[in-house]
């Protein structure tokens, strides 16, 4: 039902997720749910999923990363907390109990100096480094957008419009009614959260 | 010494706890740590030991970070320490997954107290041999300051050290503490230096300060440079030989 969006080059990477809170599968609970979790000052975290897990896994990644930096001085690289998500999972679906959650993560990685963007399932299928990505059923005819318009080089504002073209096909072609997306991009220059995709 | 000094949970006949007071002199062996509150800042102090030559100076770390908004500076046994920031940095995370807000200072002070009070009491145990002095930003923005002790006491300043200088250091702190030596970052810096200087010798480049305060809503940490911290000391040294120089003047007289 939920939707997430994830668009990169080598200078930025622009994360959108709807706002909405559906209830038994059928019913628009809340408009304005935050499905985001900051994990550094370039890196961050769009999760979608059964409700509770994501609330658990979002908090306790957030917290477990934030340790680290203070535990170290500098925070984690995009791939390194990607690594340690994708592991996260893995080792919770070999335990007693699983986290059910689909993330995708986005960051600026300033040794690298390039942007990073990727995901992981509630299967713990990890990829990396991907120059687009989608999370939920609207993901499968995106990912056809993606495929015919997507340039290694494109601006901010061509890669934004892209977003809001795969966001207005959703909007065409989904049954649900999903009220808006929270867009945030990252760059060389930091994290802005932009403004909210409405209808 | 006679049997009571064996196990920390037996009390002597009048009253002591020695390996608790043992812990206190390991502290007061430790090298000097100055902590001030500022009007809008927390500024911390401390006297490095001179570093061997071959030793990445990097690695020798008397102030830490234990979360955003939280530093401490300890005088005793650095491996000690280690283990109880640590402990602290995990509360301050735990603190914010349970309860969403960033701990207070004094919460984590008294976490801290209280692993140290534990360690105490129970049999099979050693006291930490380290003093703590913990400053930080509460959410409503009022910087604290913490000192704990071995024992698992622990108090609020406005000014407090701990360590070989401890004595000196606050008697000075006692006397020159004031709002107006307080009001800004630049004065509560040069008091932290000066009261400093009280036990390193000058010229000195064994100190490491670091800061606290807010910017624009938002809380910044930093550790002075080498460069920052000669500057200040010869702005000191400089008024105290212009005071020596004033003092010998009217005696003349």
């Amino acid at each position: 039902m939920h939707f997430l969006v994830g668009i990169s080059t080598e200078n930025y990477v622009i994360l959108a997720a709807d706002k909405a809170t559906f209830a038994y599968g059928a019913i628009l609970a809340d408009s304005e749910n935050d499905k985001e979790y900051r994990l550094g000052k370039k890196l961050t975290m769009m999760c979608i999923g059964e409700e509770g897990d994501v609330a658990q896994f979002g908090d306790w990644t957030k917290r477990n990363l934030q340790l680290y930096s203070v535990r170290n001085g500098y925070e984690v690289s995009p791939s390194c907390a990607h690594h340690f998500v994708r592991r996260s999972i893995a080792e919770g679906l070999r335990s007693q109990d699983h986290y059910t959650v689909d993330v995708l993560i986005g960051g600026y990685d300033d040794k690298e100096d390039k942007a990073f963007l990727g995901s992981v399932d509630y299967l713990a299928n990890g990829l990396g480094q991907q120059p687009y990505l989608f999370r939920g059923f609207c993901g499968r005819f995106c990912y056809a957008i993606m495929d015919r318009e997507y340039k290694k080089d494109m601006t901010e504002a061509e890669g934004l419009a892209l977003m809001n073209k795969c966001i207005g096909e959703a909007k065409r072609r989904f049954v649900a009614n999903i009220p808006g997306y929270k867009v945030v991009i990252i760059d060389k220059k930091g994290y802005r959260k932009l403004d909210d995709v409405l209808f | 010494m006679n049997r009571y000094d064996r196990a920390i949970t037996i009390f002597s006949p009048d009253g002591h706890l020695f390996q608790v007071e043992y812990a206190q002199e390991a502290v007061k062996k430790g090298s000097t740590a100055v902590g001030v509150r500022g009007k809008d800042c927390i500024v911390i102090g401390v006297e490095k030991k001179s570093i061997p030559a071959l030793q990445d100076d990097r690695t020798i770390r008397k102030i830490h970070m234990i979360d955003d908004h939280v530093m401490l500076a300890f005088a005793g046994l650095s491996a000690d320490a280690r283990v109880l920031v640590d402990r602290a940095r995990i509360e301050c995370q735990s603190y914010k997954l349970t309860l969403e807000d960033p701990v207070t200072v004094a919460y984590i002070s008294r976490y801290i107290a209280n692993t140290k009070q534990r360690f105490t009491q129970s049999p099979g145990r050693r006291p930490f041999g380290i003093s703590m002095l913990i400053g930080g930003f509460d959410h409503d923005g009022t910087p604290r300051l913490f000192k704990t002790e071995p024992s698992g006491a622990y108090y609020e300043y406005v000014a407090n050290a701990t360590g070989r200088g401890e004595k000196p250091v606050r008697e000075y702190l006692e006397e020159q503490y004031s709002e107006e030596n307080t009001v800004d970052e630049a004065t509560t810096l040069k008091l932290v230096v000066k009261s400093l200087a009280q036990v390193v010798p000058p010229g000195s480049q064994n100190i490491e300060i670091a800061v606290m305060k807010k910017v624009n809503d938002e809380l910044q940490q930093r550790v002075l440079s080498t460069e920052e911290i000669e500057a200040l000391l010869k702005v000191v040294e400089t008024e105290r030989v212009a005071a020596e120089a004033e003092e010998a003047a009217s005696k003349k007289k």
